[in-house]
């Protein structure tokens, strides 16, 4: 039996909470939390980690910085935002867990080892997949003169595919469908080619902000430079880091948006036409797209209307959407929990009934992938596919 | 223009002497122009500091008085009396503010001092300029404006009326009753509300000094406290109430019987076109749904309602009216609405039959209910588990910050009832449990004896997973994160104000607070009467409250009421506006400005009604030529005023 904790009240100082989390802005509410436990009931993860959301801001109030600091605490978060958006108090904890990862960096107790690699990879070939630059357009060559290179050429709109679409085999499907749907839409695009860098996420969500700082600014002065109006990217992670963090970092000229709201505005307007598709999908809601960037509506405006398209909705839908687990470093740190946890998202979308589950962030779409390997779950299609596939 | 002044600088305690030096300020107040004499004392307001101010007229023979002290709203009223029990007109009085304007604000007691020697410099130069003005009095109307016909109105309605005053009771719905009338028990003592409300309801109609008008609403109020005009419009209601006879036969011929979701039962049960709103309601009188007649929506319908009523009550010729009423005083008591449980869509309202609100459960557990009091699923089976989910919409910085106060409780006594009635196992989630009011804490303790399972933790979710309605919380106490399968889900859903509450306060004048109910004109010493003399507050429209705490303000916004009308006159504040004859040209700027319509032109000259008038001054600053003169506040006193401050 342990002993009891002496002496108790001198612990409690919120020494740590006043050094570390108060100076940030999130930490003016942090002081607010009631300890009601809905950012614990929310969490994907807190039951694989030593400590859940709700005793991590206690630990941070009362200054014991030793039971927090630990990776068995701070690594497991996979940034879905549930706690964020629900805690009455409207405390930003996945932003709480970020900055505490940051401050693992700086002492050089974080990020995990298998997150390294990522993190190295990022730093040396500006994507997290230990792949070279020059491989980076490769998805593209199927399409030859169907793609402009900027800045090479000029265009509108920029597609930018992020790095799980344009390096990873089974994922390269997704950016090559956006590239052929926004052909047939008739929108002036093109691509950055191998001069597109890594959009960051991976950096900053594993704490290494000056990797991220580095990486958004590159990204931010390259973008800026090729007088685009608007950059659309179908990845949601790409898109979250792009619309919500990089106004913090430099300002980026274009309108940042999610391949979801420009094929809802082309459907709209009749630039899109989607042909009939008889099949029974249901749809899963990206972290970063949903409740990060609180877009729901428009992909499923873009499911009605294809024809024949019947979309039944998972029981946590929406803003309620649970998360596939890929998000957060937590693919790499802890890949056995990630799987597991996509494969019971898996079980939500088999209780549908559905015959496909559809997504639109190449991220999840990969981790709700693999989950098949240990058990029930559905085949797993991109929102740009289906529409590639309706259009054509 | 000097005068006899005398300056009375008050320390307040500590409150003014704690920063300011009142000895100084005295010293600084004696060489000042027209200063007879100056004194400084602890608590000026209080009796042998007032009788020291009253000596100082009689002895020394003082035309002005200048009182140092706090804020002029709250002793201005004594030291005027003090002049006039002295023998001199109470407007030649001036106070500068060392207090809220100068100690509180200060702490450096040497800046605080020169500060507060320069603020009575100023009142004491304007003193000089003081006349004398008539106190301004009003006769009160000696009826009242009572809007919102639940529990609160209701009970505010039948004080005024034993107490002989003429009551016009305003309810927008087709019956009086309000959200009391849709209870089943109330906690923690467990009587049937509708036993103890209606009996209520029917004496208040029967008093004939009461005029009970349902299906009206007020759409605009003129005048000022004792001389209102209240301008109230009635809806038509289809039906004579003098005719009907509340037999029901028009509800049950209705071709869109059984079609249309009953408001009172919370959508259990649903209710035709034309139809009782419930079986004690007053008055006993059928109603016409406007928006769901097929007659009066599409102009088709075979209206077998016509044919079925014996007593010919039914008029669908019925036009809206609007009176204007007459009233010395309004009492507001317009409730809440239950919190719109379907924008946390986490809790899975509206997208599971079996997660109801707490006021559908109250439905539920009512005997003359859609369910004739029996707890049970929509497929008819009684539920085996039950979860009561507290803050839903409350505490909640995605919803309302505030405590809803009757959530805890009346989810604890639904706890009880469903525990009684269908045997269930029983959990509540909560996060703190607040039961502060006579009773409640031996409730809470009540149900956790008869094992009502507690669990400390918000809920995060309700979802249908694996075939299961589960309830997703953490218990904070073991910390580990629970999911329960349960068969029903109640939602402890929080109170919010009624719907068009904004537009009413713009009618009434009264401001909002920021939780969106009406605002007291002070929390603790003025908790039921309003910014608008004369406009009293009872009940939920001020904020959430149960209904010992409504019953109590509707008494005490009745009292009020009745001071007013028995005291039989207001005096209104003498600082008016004032139009000099001879230099008004009439252009009549000064008639576009008045924010209060308080201004005519009449024969090319500017008339102000003062009973009107507010004193706000707007009149005067327009006025090109100067002849709008705002009392207390003309030029040569201003003047005098910052020449004073900047000596």
């Amino acid at each position: 039996m342990a002993d009891i904790e002496k002496p108790v009240l001198s612990e409690i100082t919120g020494e740590f909470f006043d050094r570390v989390v108060a100076p940030a802005e999130i930490g003016e509410k942090v002081r607010s939390c009631l300890q009601c436990g809905t950012c614990t009931a929310s969490c994907p993860v807190a039951r694989f980690t030593e400590r859940s959301p709700r005793e991590i801001v206690r630990l941070v109030l009362t200054g014991r910085e030793e039971e927090i600091m630990r990776p068995e605490v701070l690594y497991y978060c996979s940034a879905c935002y549930s706690c964020a958006v629900r805690c009455p108090m409207g405390i930003r904890l996945t932003e709480l867990v970020n900055l505490l990862r940051d401050v693992m960096v700086e002492r050089g107790e974080g990020p995990l080892p298998t997150q390294q690699e990522m993190v190295k990879s990022v730093e040396n070939y500006d994507n997290p997949w230990l792949l070279p630059r020059a491989q980076r357009d490769r998805w593209a060559r199927k399409l030859s003169e169907r793609v402009k290179v900027l800045p090479g050429k000029k265009a509108a709109v920029l597609y930018y595919p992020g790095c799980t679409a344009a390096y990873l085999p089974n994922m390269q499907k997704v950016a090559l469908a956006t590239a052929e749907v926004l052909n047939l839409a008739g929108v002036d695009f093109g691509i950055m080619g191998r001069d597109e860098v890594c959009c960051g996420s991976t950096a900053m969500r594993v704490g290494m902000k000056g990797l991220f700082l580095e990486q958004a600014g590159k990204n931010i002065e390259k973008i800026n430079a090729l007088g685009v109006e608007q950059v659309v990217t179908a990845c949601a992670g790409c898109y979250g880091i792009m619309k919500l963090s990089y106004p913090d970092v430099a300002p980026l000229e274009p309108r940042v948006l999610h391949v979801s709201e420009m094929l809802a505005r082309l459907v709209e307007e009749g630039s899109l036409r989607l042909g009939p598709l008889p099949r029974k999908v249901t749809y899963h809601d990206p972290c970063h797209l949903a409740r990060h960037g609180g877009i729901t509506d428009e992909p499923r405006k873009v499911l009605e209307a294809i024809t024949g398209l019947e979309v039944v909705e998972m029981a946590r839908t929406g803003e309620n959407a649970r998360c596939c687990g890929g998000g957060g470093g937590l693919r790499t740190g802890h890949p056995d929990e990630a799987a597991r946890i996509a494969s019971e998202r898996q079980q939500e979308a088999v209780e549908t009934g559905a015959e496909a589950l559809v997504t639109c962030c190449p991220f999840c779409g990969m981790n709700l992938t693999d989950s098949l390997a240990l058990g029930d779950g559905l085949p797993v299609l991109d929102l740009v596919e289906l529409v590639f596939e309706s259009a054509r | 223009m000097a005068g006899r002044i005398g300056v009375y600088i008050c320390r307040c305690g500590t409150n003014i002497a704690g920063t300011v030096d009142c000895a100084l300020v005295c010293e600084y107040a004696r060489g000042l122009p027209g200063v007879v004499v100056a004194r400084e004392y602890s608590y000026m307001c209080s009796d042998p500091g007032q009788s020291l101010i009253k000596a100082d007229i009689e002895e020394l023979g003082l035309d002005k008085v200048v009182a140092a002290a706090c804020s002029p709203r709250l002793h201005e009223h004594t030291f005027r009396a003090a002049l006039e029990e002295a023998g001199i007109n109470p407007y030649l009085l001036e106070m500068a503010n060392i207090r809220e304007q100068c100690s509180w604000v200060h702490s450096d007691p040497g800046e605080a001092t020169s500060k507060a020697k320069v603020l009575v410099g100023g009142s004491v130069a304007k003193a000089g300029f003081l006349r004398e003005l008539p106190r301004r009095e009003f006769p009160v109307t000696q009826s009242v404006l009572v809007i919102g016909g639940g529990i609160a109105g209701i009970h505010a309605a039948t004080n005024m009326a034993a107490a002989g005053k003429k009551v016009y009771l305003v309810e927008r719905g087709p019956s009086i009753g309000g959200h009391m009338a849709q209870l089943d028990k109330t906690f923690p003592t467990l009587d049937c509300s509708a036993c103890i409300l209606t009996p209520k309801m029917v004496d208040v109609e029967r008093y004939p000094n009461v005029d009970i008008l349902t299906d009206s609403e007020l759409v605009g109020l003129d005048g000022f406290v004792g001389n209102f005009k209240a301008r109230v419009r009635t809806n038509p209601r289809y039906v004579d109430l003098a005719k009907c006879t509340g037999c029901g036969d028009c509800d049950e011929a209705c071709v869109l019987a059984g079609k249309i979701p009953s408001e009172f039962d919370g959508g259990l049960s649903n209710r035709s076109a034309i139809y009782i709103p419930f079986p004690q309601a007053v008055p006993l009188a059928a109603a016409v749904d406007r928006a769901n007649c097929l007659l009066l929506e599409k102009g088709k319908c075979k209206s077998p309602c016509l044919d079925a009523c014996a007593a010919g009550a039914i008029d669908f010729e019925m036009e809206e009216s609007e009176r204007e009423l007459e009233v010395g005083a309004v009492v507001v008591a317009t409730g809440f609405e239950d919190y719109p449980a379907e924008e946390l869509s986490q809790y899975g309202y509206g997208r599971y039959p079996e997660v109801i609100t707490g006021l559908q459960f109250e439905r539920m557990l009512a005997p003359s209910g859609p369910t004739g009091g029996k707890v049970i699923l929509p497929d008819g089976r009684e539920p085996e588990s039950m979860a009561f989910l507290h803050c839903i919409g409350s505490r909640d910085e995605n919803a309302n910050e505030y405590c809803s106060r009757v959530c805890c409780m009346y989810s604890m006594k639904q706890a009880h009832l469903a525990r009684e009635m269908s045997g269930a196992e029983v959990y509540e989630f909560y996060i703190d449990v607040t039961a502060f009011g006579k009773g409640y804490q031996e409730f809470y303790r009540r149900v956790r004896d008869e094992g009502v399972f507690f669990v400390r933790g918000k809920c995060a979710e309700v979802a249908r997973l694996g075939g299961e309605l589960k309830v997703f919380a953490e218990d904070t106490l073991l910390g580990r994160q629970v999911e329960l399968p349960v068969d029903m889900v109640v939602l402890a859903t929080g109170l919010i104000p009624s719907g068009g509450t904004q537009e009413l306060a713009r009618s009434l004048g009264v401001p909002l607070g920021p939780d969106g109910f009406f605002a007291e004109a002070h929390p603790k010493l003025r908790p039921v009467e309003t910014q608008a003399d004369g406009i009293f507050l009872a009940g939920c429209c001020q904020g959430p409250k149960d209904i010992p705490d409504t019953v109590a303000q509707a008494g005490a916004a009745a009292a009020e009421a009745l001071v007013l009308m028995d005291r039989g006159k207001v005096e209104v504040e003498a600082g008016v506006c004032r139009i000099d004859v001879e230099t008004c040209n009439g252009c009549g700027i000064c008639v576009d400005t008045c924010p209060y319509s308080a201004i005519t032109l009449e024969e090319e000259t500017a008339v102000v009604n003062e009973a009107v008038c507010k004193g706000c001054g707007l009149c005067a600053a327009a006025c090109l030529g100067g002849a709008a003169v705002l009392e207390l506040y003309d030029d040569e006193q201003i003047i005098a005023n910052i020449e004073g401050v900047l000596r």
